[in-house]
């Protein structure tokens, strides 16, 4: 499994305006208008603010956010009369507090899986430096590649060979506590009479040695 | 600055709240900034602390006023097509995430997948603790790489006799690779042609072999089949006829 090429991560945009490129335009464009309406969320649940923000895209469509509520925040910046009691405290809505516990979990959750999917990219690297058959295959030669060929051909077989072993021993287990079923050939069971009585069975077994 | 993970819940402390509804508020400007700035676009945003203070504004009070009546004179339905609340968004950040956690998870479990693979390959008693599922699984894994290293081997093999676009550059190649392969150390061609003869007919036969596996040797051989060649000019792009009617021109 070849790891993934590292990005370069955060880099300093300069603050002048896209020109050349319409479609870096589009998407620096979506992803920083998510990422304002996002801090905008944080700061109305966090400190209970209360925001409008109206942005209009390159392709002159126009998106905008209201919290708690869009048009009674507009009527008061337009009056400039002071809050009215009825706006509501966003933080304390019932459903605001649920998702937001949600996508709170969420995060979390996806900082594990962050952490993890590090962790493994390390053992990785650490690995594929002492051990050159876990590289990944593209950088291997050709000799290597027929060599390591080989290696699986074998591993293959004594996966398959284990396998085996385990699923019989399963199946035999399974047996044991269903006295009425006939022990298939290849388990060593003491001969029994294939019942007609419910009478329990003891049957003694030998499973394939590990 | 310090990084703290903030739970994403109204700050219950006075002064803690204040602070950091400072600190984001100017943030968000920030960022309203940036966006206009960098995709050229009209944006403005309006921000109440919750009680009774005037709110700040960007750009600036007027401006602000041109953006709210350039969206107000448009349509309601280009207003409400993308008009959210906090609820909508959030719900939206939610779908996004659980995109990036499943995704982050499959990653992951791909990568689990590969290390008993290595762990298996380095030490097989290292499958003892592992279930049937696991195993058949693993099996799967162990053919699927087989497969790739097979596929990958082809390729490394059909590099060897490349085609190339110059007559003498194909049997310079092939030739070259045909005695390094036999071992052969003389360097000097005048005095291994002859031993090299032999060696250049199953050259030859093996190098025909190869280029009848290259997609474009069949269709400058069939020049009939849709290869856009007319006529008596074959149009090969990459062997010269002189050349094809002999293609080992040192045998002569």
């Amino acid at each position: 499994m070849a790891g993934k090429p590292r990005s370069k991560g955060r880099q300093r945009v300069e603050m002048k305006p896209i020109e050349e490129n319409n479609a870096r335009k589009q998407v620096t464009f979506s992803k920083r208008k998510h990422g304002l309406f996002k801090k905008a969320s944080e700061l109305c649940v966090l400190c209970g603010a209360q925001v409008v923000i109206i942005v209009f895209s390159p392709a002159n469509k126009a998106y905008s956010i209201g919290i708690p509520d869009f048009n009674m925040l507009v009527d008061r910046f337009l009056s400039g009369a002071p809050a009215p009691p009825s706006l509501g405290f966003a933080p304390q809505i019932p459903t605001v507090r649920e998702l937001a516990k949600q996508l709170t979990e969420l995060m979390n959750e996806l900082e594990v899986q962050e952490k993890r999917a590090k962790q493994l990219a390390e053992i990785s690297e650490e690995s594929e430096e002492k051990y050159w058959w876990e590289k990944p295959i593209e950088k291997l030669e050709l000799s290597e590649l027929m060599h390591l060929q080989g290696l699986y051909e074998e591993l293959r077989r004594k996966v398959a060979e284990r396998a085996d072993k385990l699923l019989i021993s399963e199946m035999a287990l399974a047996q044991a506590s269903m006295p009425n079923i006939v022990p298939l050939p290849g388990l060593e069971a003491n001969p029994i009479v294939r019942n007609d009585n419910p009478a329990p069975q003891v049957f003694s077994f030998r499973f394939g040695e590990n | 600055m310090a990084r703290k993970k903030v739970k994403l819940a109204w700050i219950t402390n006075d002064a803690a709240r204040r602070a950091t509804f400072k600190k984001r508020r100017k943030g968000l400007m920030k960022k309203v900034s940036e966006l206009s700035t960098l995709c050229g676009v009209n944006a403005c945003v309006i921000v109440y602390g919750g009680d009774d203070s005037p709110p700040e504004i960007w750009p600036s009070q007027s401006d602000a006023q041109c953006v709210l009546n350039r969206y107000n004179n448009l349509p309601e339905m280009e207003k409400s097509k993308n008009m959210m609340n906090l609820e909508s968004f959030l719900r939206k950040s939610i779908t996004r995430l659980k995109t990036y956690v499943k995704k982050q998870q499959r990653d992951n479990k791909e990568y689990e997948r590969t290390q008993l693979l290595h762990e298996a390959v380095r030490d097989t008693n290292a499958l003892q603790g592992v279930g049937t599922d696991e195993l058949s699984d693993l099996v799967c894994l162990v053919e699927e790489t087989m497969k790739a290293i097979e596929e990958r081997t082809d390729a490394h093999s059909k590099k060897r006799k490349p085609p190339s676009t110059k007559a003498s550059q194909y049997h310079g190649g092939a030739w070259e690779d045909k005695r390094v392969k036999n071992g052969d150390s003389k360097g000097n061609p005048k005095s291994s042609v002859n031993a090299a003869a032999e060696e250049g007919k199953v050259a030859l036969e093996k190098a025909m072999e190869d280029l009848q596996r290259q997609p474009w040797f069949m269709d400058v051989m069939n020049p009939t089949r849709n290869s856009g060649n007319t006529g008596d000019q074959m149009g090969v792009p990459y062997l010269n006829n002189g050349a094809w009617a002999n293609p080992f021109p040192f045998f002569q």
